[in-house]
């Protein structure tokens, strides 16, 4: 009991054991280096989201399978750098508070579009229930009435995106337009994800009905993503906002901005949100990219993120390398033994990430490998878990060897401060 | 100044069973549970696909999709969402749920409105108390058609979401340390007859513990099954053939939870392991406590429990209330409420939008003491005929815990 009480104690007051300084790392090199990273990766999504526009415009030019195809593996490719932008979001409020609109998660699906006949096809009493916007022109949820006539970007962000206060009511980002492409995954913890067909999309030969109103919602929404991720490469720049931010917590703040954001990221959101609670509950509806079955690189690519700004070093689309001075070099400096257990705990989250990759290449994607009984499938999980925490851990310690201030590293945002 | 944290931290040391030894907010495998457990609690539950095996998800009728809509950041909720209507209904159940899943009507929509009643203090200072009605619109029938009019319930008792801290540490106070406080035939002739209820949560403390207390919360308001409620439609009554007839694929031969037995524990754990704002001691409006034990509060708003450990503001206990605060229900529990606890009142600022009471009526602390009545009469009128600055240091003293 004592010992907890100490370690208790010992995390509040942060008990430093900094070692004199060399100067050949500079804690504003080492931010110079994070900014670049962030500037770079931003553009990178960008650049990628506006391919996956023009895949989509190729798929509404003419819908079928191929041009659907193509259009799932650009939103694939968009994801890559944009996952791992998500180290940047914990510590950074401005990169934080726009979350919600490209990356919100779980979506209800029927305030979208059709679902499963589970969900009911008889509308008898629609006037108190009746979300999916595709379907309908004039929307009634929770007492507040929607003109839907014209599907648009302003009434997907400003009017429907988390209506009535419900955040599940998710009408934007990566993962609408993620299920418009892909529907709904009716596999469970079975394989296979979800199974739209191209003809949804159809003017002649439509599928499902109100295609020219789904072709629409389409649209305006891969338009949307593009435009808050335009946004978003500004706010990097010099004089952006989060760059503004940034540059006002002084150097010391910088590096614990880089560490909040690297240990939450790490724990409370990827072990204990996205990854644990999947486990829990065995249920494919915690699974984060969950209609496209594109976890395994979801979290792959989150824990990249982390090593990126650590190492100080990101390698683009293009392949080039965006590299300077880093906080692991720092650490070298500073307290190489400290540093060279950080390498390792880095090196086993990949392995385990990697174990993750190689199941799903067999066809046991997150959601089958969290299924119920599946004892190898939780061992794997499980390891993904454990080296995060032990990652967290040496952050943590980083953290007092730097005799940083102001750091908690905390699951999510809302009762950090308690 | 770290006061509450360590009480929490002592109350691991008194090492009770139901509270977990480990430190939940250590980087551990207690630290995960516990923010795992949060992120369960924030977690928006969905109509899940007929062909999900694992989970039916929400509903079918339900009032809010997730724990932390009503309790937000394990704090109080805000009105009309985090209010709830029990009612004493063989069609429509325990409570009014105002939502369900698509294809399905909601049992009623809430309505709710108010009149003012002004109330004037000893140095005339007039406070306007608003007294809140509820109407339902477009309510279930037995028919299968909704009515159109609105409708006044006979009986209806509202219930406001309360603030979560700490609520692991009420758990452990020993039920002795409560029973001695009771007093049901007011023997000592202080008007204050104070009475255990079955349990110690909930308004009426009609639930015996947080398990108890959270599978109920999980059924009745999100409509998710778990081991301890294991009925899949949550509220939908045996006469509310319309909602029962909604297929529930494998899960009823499986019986198959909506959360399984791990799932709850480790939301149980966080809910047992909420902390407390952290005050400062030293801010604490000395005069304003003095006052608030002088004129009588402290009768109900009881601390000092487990030798001084555990200073929720509460006995636990059930008090009539009086009149102006009673429910409808046709019971002598109607004008009875347990004395919620007053720890944690320092986590709403300055510009929040504030409720208070069983219903959420009062916006301010000066309002909700004001509506004091029944047992807790005498205290109201001291507390009344305070000078305006005595007043205002009661109240700062009620926002510095
Ligand atoms: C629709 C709003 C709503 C939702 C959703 C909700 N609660 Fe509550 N909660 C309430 C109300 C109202 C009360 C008071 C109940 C009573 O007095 O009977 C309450 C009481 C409680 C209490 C007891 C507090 C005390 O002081 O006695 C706990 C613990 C609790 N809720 C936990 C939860 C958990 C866990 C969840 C999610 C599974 C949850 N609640 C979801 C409205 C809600
Ligand atoms: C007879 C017991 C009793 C006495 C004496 C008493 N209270 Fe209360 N108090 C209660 C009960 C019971 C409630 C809940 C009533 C309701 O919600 O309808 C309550 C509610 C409150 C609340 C609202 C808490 C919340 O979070 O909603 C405050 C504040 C409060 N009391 C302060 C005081 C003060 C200050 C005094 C002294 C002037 C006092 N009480 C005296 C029993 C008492």
């Amino acid at each position: 009991m004592f010992k907890q009480i100490c370690t208790l104690a010992c995390i509040l007051s942060l008990v430093g054991c900094s070692t004199g300084r060399q100067d050949s790392v500079s804690h504003s090199a080492i931010l110079e280096t994070y900014i670049a990273i962030a500037q770079a990766a931003y553009e990178d999504s960008l650049i990628s989201a506006r391919v996956l526009e023009d895949a989509i415009d190729a798929f509404l030019a003419e819908p079928n399978q191929t041009t659907l195809t193509y259009a799932r593996n650009a939103w694939v490719a968009a994801r890559v750098p944009y996952l791992q932008t998500e180290a940047f979001r914990f510590g950074n409020p401005v990169v934080d508070e726009w979350e919600g609109r490209v990356n919100s998660w779980p979506l209800d699906e029927g305030l979208i579009d059709y679902t499963a006949a589970f969900y009911g096809q008889d509308s008898d009493n629609n006037y108190f229930y009746t979300a999916n916007i595709i379907a309908n022109e004039l929307i009634d949820i929770g007492g507040i009435s929607v003109d839907a006539a014209q599907i648009t970007p302003q009434l997907l962000a400003e009017t429907l995106h988390l209506i009535d206060g419900v955040e599940s009511n998710v009408a934007t980002g990566y993962h609408a337009i993620e299920f418009l492409l892909w529907g709904q995954d009716l596999n469970g913890t079975n394989p296979g994800a979800g199974n739209r067909p191209a003809s949804d999309y159809s003017l002649s030969d439509c599928s499902n009905r109100n295609c020219d109103r789904r072709r629409d919602y389409l649209k305006a929404v891969t338009g949307l993503l593009v435009s808050d991720l335009e946004e978003m490469v500004y706010n990097w720049q010099p004089g952006g906002a989060a760059y503004v931010d940034l540059m006002q917590k002084g150097s010391e703040g910088g590096l614990a901005t880089i560490l909040t954001g690297m240990g939450s990221l790490a724990y409370g959101e990827l072990a204990g949100e996205r990854i644990r609670l999947g486990l829990l509950l065995n249920d494919p509806e915690e699974e984060h990219d969950c209609f496209s079955d594109n976890t395994h690189n979801s979290h792959y690519y989150d824990a990249l993120g982390i090593k990126n700004v650590y190492m100080g070093s990101y390698e683009r689309i293009n392949g080039n390398l965006v590299q300077g001075p880093s906080l692991a070099r720092l650490m070298e400096l500073e307290a190489p033994d400290l540093a060279a257990v950080m390498l390792a705990r880095i090196e086993s989250t990949e392995l385990a990430m990697d174990a993750l990759l190689v199941e799903a290449a067999k066809g046991n994607t997150f959601d089958v490998l969290i299924a119920s009984n599946n004892v190898a499938g939780e061992e794997v999980v499980s390891r993904v878990v454990d080296s995060l925490m032990e990652e967290t851990r040496t952050i943590e310690d980083i953290i007092r060897a730097l005799n940083l201030q102001n750091v908690s590293i905390s699951g999510s945002e809302s009762l950090g401060d308690l | 100044m770290k006061l509450h944290l360590f009480i929490i931290l002592l109350s691991w040391c008194i090492g009770s069973s139901s509270v977990a030894q480990d430190n939940p907010f250590a980087i551990s495998e207690a630290g995960l549970d516990y923010l795992t457990g949060q992120a369960l609690f924030e977690k928006i539950w969905v109509t899940a696909p007929s062909s999900t095996r694992a989970s039916d998800g929400l509903g079918p009728l339900y009032n809010a999709r997730s724990c932390a809509e009503c309790h937000f950041q394990a704090g109080k909720g805000k009105l009309p969402a985090a209010l709830t209507l029990r009612i004493n209904s063989d069609f429509l159940g325990q409570q009014i749920q105002s939502s369900a899943i698509a294809g399905l009507p909601a049992e009623a929509q809430v309505e709710l409105s108010y009149t003012s009643i002004v109330e004037t203090l000893s140095d005339s200072t007039e406070v306007i108390l608003k007294k809140p009605h509820y109407v339902l619109n477009y309510i279930q029938t037995e028919t299968g058609r909704p009515e159109r009019r609105q409708t006044e319930i006979e009986e209806l008792s509202p219930r406001f979401a309360p603030a979560l801290f700490g609520m692991g540490l009420l758990e452990v106070i020993p039920l002795q340390e409560l029973l001695d406080k009771e007093d049901p035939k007011d023997h000592d002739n202080d008007g204050i007859s104070g009475r255990a209820g079955p349990g110690r949560f909930g308004w009426k403390a009609d639930v015996i513990n947080l398990e108890q207390q959270t599978g109920k919360a999980l059924s009745l308001d999100i409509g998710i099954s778990s081991e301890l409620f294991p009925n899949p439609f949550g509220d939908c009554t045996q006469l509310q053939d319309y909602c029962l007839s909604r297929p529930n694929g494998a899960s009823r031969e499986d019986q198959n939870l909506e959360i399984g037995p791990p799932g709850f524990a480790t939301l149980l754990y966080f809910i047992r392991n909420i902390p407390l704002p952290v005050v400062n001691v030293n801010n604490m409006n000395t005069s304003g406590k003095e006052i608030f034990e002088n004129i009588g509060c402290q009768h109900c708003h009881q601390i000092g429990y487990m030798q001084g450990a555990i200073n929720p503001y509460t006995d636990l206990l059930l008090h009539d209330m009086g009149d102006a605060l009673a429910d409808s229900f046709d019971n002598e529990l109607s004008r009875e409420w347990r004395t919620p606890p007053l720890w944690g009142l320092s986590s709403y600022q300055e510009n929040d939008e504030q409720y208070y009471l069983h219903d959420g009526r009062a916006t301010n602390l000066l309002e909700a003491i004001l509506w004091h009545g029944g047992e807790a009469e005498a205290a109201k009128l001291a507390f009344k005929s305070l000078s305006r600055s005595a007043r205002q240091d009661l109240i700062n003293f009620l926002q510095s815990i």
